[in-house]
């Protein structure tokens, strides 16, 4: 095994330009989960907008029910009665809705008299919107409570008016939130984004280490050198296939366990952590066989270089890495079909809407596995009869 | 090597070509760019197909799979190498692991290869931190470290200040007291005057000469040469040292008399007696014996070669 046993310090010459793809993908991969949605879309959660009530009717108990009932809908922030102040706290978002009880609202309201409530609100807030109607329909029962008292000839008391409307104001209704096709709809959860930038890790990382390997196996002087050796040359093949597949399995676990650091929990949750491992296990056999053909054809570590970064640049952008394939022109994605990045995005794409491991759901991703597989083995087809040719004609 | 011929389409680079090599020999392989030497080093190890002919080593025929031949055969390449990614000791270890299975084994010869071409200083140093003399000593170190029984050094000594070429030759003879035999080609005739026990010259694929040093040189019937300065010598008196015995040519040329012998002996006395007794005054004297480069440039031409 002395073949396999040189190839990780062969790869020492190029673990400073793999160091720097990983950081560059882990950068990434941190930014764009940074600002990628983590919670599910189809999901609410109330938000208390600061609201600040101004009662100057303190003795009227309509008004005092009022302020009890904003208390346990908003977030009530206590203000002095100062116009000045109230503005200030407005202008600094303090509050988004600043409520002005006028006094004797109580009787008038009780009365049936004009009696409007002031309001001072942030310009272009929605949730002021909200307020509006937490007030109205706060009114609304007390008024309707009121008259149906009156249609009764019973005349009830401003306290019994607020503790029927409350209790009629008190009752939930349960809302089922139905999502179609399994799924809340909106953009792909941060998992998602991340397993589709491996793409990009893989290209660059696998593909510059298989390359830079086979670049120094490769060099003339060295491949004689071998060849004068006792050690047949399909072994040597073989432990340099060995070590292709230790070093791309290593990029792969790398990248895996990255992906449950930083999106563990939803992707446990989702079920489907092993699909999306999977599917990076392929293209990573997809990238050695591509780091395969560069290793065999190109010279220089410079010209090496150079097509590595055309390579995995130009293949994620055109396969949709970067840029979405939903956004992309028909002839770029119809050029993209002959790229195994394009599958790989497509399975990544497809494991995303995967709601229920049916035979139906999972079709689509397993094909798209099977394509990249053909990928790769047409890729390490070519590139070993072309090298079997040159070899012959070098010697 | 026996009749070996091997052709590149129209182009005949081993035109029949025998070659023996006996156990502890060093065997120098000498011919002018393009003669075929490395076409037949690279035959010998089976890295190259031929036409016709045979190569054995060791007694048994030489073929591509012949792992047990190839285990005793060191190999230095004229060009270094080795993995510029690894450090010297492990590319020397790298080397000798793909003879050497048993690890103890292998680092014993590894430090004595090590040792031998006097690397020891520069173990952890990559190969683009060693100067052009330390290299050529990896390169060798490569080749030897498995105690090969037939080493084969094309070239090894390119480009390779005069200290370094001293190290590596007085290396290859310690190898040959060791018990390898050497097969080694060279441009550079003073080495293999110096190192090689026989001397093969060929071009055009073609062995042309055959011997020892001495022997190649009696072939061509050169003698020594005389360079004589002085400022007076008559036209009648370098047509009578023409006459004298042994000598094919005499000229006459910027003070400096030139005096071509075929053989013989006594020359210089005979002709320092006849400018004595002529009263021709003269100042330094200079003797020559042909040399391989002679031999070479007499067997092989003296047009210029790509």
């Amino acid at each position: 095994m002395q073949v396999f046993k040189v190839y990780f310090k062969v790869l020492r010459g190029t673990a400073a330009p793999l160091a720097i793809n990983l950081c560059v993908f882990v950068g990434l991969a941190v930014l764009f989960s940074s600002t990628a949605p983590e919670t599910d879309p189809g999901g609410f959660e109330p938000v208390r907008t600061p609201v600040t009530v101004i009662n100057r009717d303190v003795d009227g108990e309509i008004a005092r029910g009022l302020v009890d009932y904003l208390g346990g809908v908003f977030r009530l922030v206590d203000y002095p009665d100062d116009e000045e102040k109230l503005q200030d706290a407005l202008f600094h978002r303090m509050v988004e809705y600043v409520v002005i009880i006028p006094p004797g609202f109580s009787d008038r309201f009780l009365s049936g008299q004009d009696c409007a409530i002031r309001k001072v609100i942030v310009p272009g807030s929605t949730s002021s919107h909200y307020v509006d109607i937490s007030i109205d329909k706060f009114l609304n029962t007390v008024r309707l409570h009121h008259m149906y008292g009156r249609s009764r000839n019973y005349e009830a008391s401003g306290a019994e008016l607020v503790a029927l409307a409350m209790d009629d104001l008190s009752v939930d209704v349960p809302a089922l939130l139905k999502v179609a096709d399994g799924r809340a709809g909106g953009d792909p959860p941060g998992h998602s984004y991340y397993y589709r930038y491996c793409a990009y890790a893989l290209l660059a990382m696998v593909t510059m280490g298989v390359s830079s390997i086979m670049i120094a196996f490769n060099r003339p002087d060295l491949y004689l050198r071998n060849l004068c050796s006792p050690i047949p040359r399909r072994r040597i093949n073989i432990e340099l296939a060995l070590g292709h597949g230790v070093f791309a399995l290593g990029c792969w676990g790398i990248l895996v366990a990255l992906s449950f650091v930083l999106h563990g929990k939803t992707l446990l949750e989702s079920g489907l952590a092993g699909l999306y491992a999977l599917n990076t296990l392929v293209f990573a056999l997809v990238c050695t066989a591509i780091g395969f053909v560069v290793g065999n054809f190109v010279r220089s570590v410079d010209a090496q270089a150079g097509a590595v970064n055309v390579i995995a640049l130009g293949m994620s952008f055109l396969g949709g890495v970067f840029v979405p394939q939903s956004v992309m022109s028909k002839p770029v994605l119809t050029a993209a079909k002959l790229l195994p990045s394009y599958w790989f995005v497509r399975v990544n794409d497809a494991i995303t809407e995967v709601s229920a491991f049916t035979p139906g759901k999972l079709s689509p991703v397993f094909n798209g596995m099977l394509v990249q597989l053909a990928f790769a083995a047409a890729i390490f087809s070519v590139a070993l009869l072309l090298s079997k040719d040159r070899s012959v004609s070098s010697v | 090597m026996q009749g070996l011929v091997k052709r590149y389409g129209k182009l005949v680079a081993l035109d029949h070509f025998s070659l023996q090599v006996h156990e502890g020999e060093i065997v120098g392989l000498l011919g002018p760019n393009g003669s075929g030497k490395t076409t037949a080093l690279n035959c010998i190890l089976a890295l190259l197909k031929y036409d016709k002919g045979t190569v054995e080593v060791f007694g048994k025929p030489m073929r591509p799979d012949a792992y047990d031949l190839k285990r005793n055969i060191g190999i230095v390449m004229q060009n270094v190498a080795v993995f510029d990614e690894l450090r010297e000791e492990e590319n020397v270890d790298y080397f000798c692991g793909l003879y050497v299975e048993d690890a103890r084994e292998r680092r014993r010869l590894v430090d004595e290869a090590i040792d031998f071409v006097g690397l020891g200083g520069f173990r952890k140093y990559y190969p683009k931190k060693l100067s052009g003399g330390l290299l050529r000593r990896l390169n060798i170190a490569c080749g030897i470290a498995h105690k090969p029984k037939l080493l084969i050094l094309d070239e090894p000594t390119v480009a390779v200040d005069p200290q370094s070429r001293n190290s590596i030759l007085e290396g290859i003879k310690e190898l040959n007291r060791q018990g390898a035999t050497v097969l080694y080609t060279s441009h550079y005739m003073e080495e293999v005057e110096q190192l090689c026990t026989r001397v093969v010259i060929m071009d055009q694929g073609k062995p042309l000469a055959t011997g020892t040093a001495a022997e190649l040189k009696a072939m061509i019937g050169r003698g020594e040469t005389i360079t004589v300065e002085t400022y007076m010598l008559a036209p009648d008196d370098l047509e009578r040292i023409r006459r004298l015995p042994n000598v094919t040519q005499a000229y006459y040329k910027d003070n400096q008399l030139r005096v071509h012998y075929d053989g013989g002996l006594h020359n210089l006395l005979h002709l320092l007696d006849y400018l004595k007794q002529r009263e021709i005054p003269f100042n330094r004297v200079f003797s020559e014996q042909p040399t391989l480069n002679d031999v070479f440039l007499e067997i092989t031409g003296r047009h210029l070669r790509d």
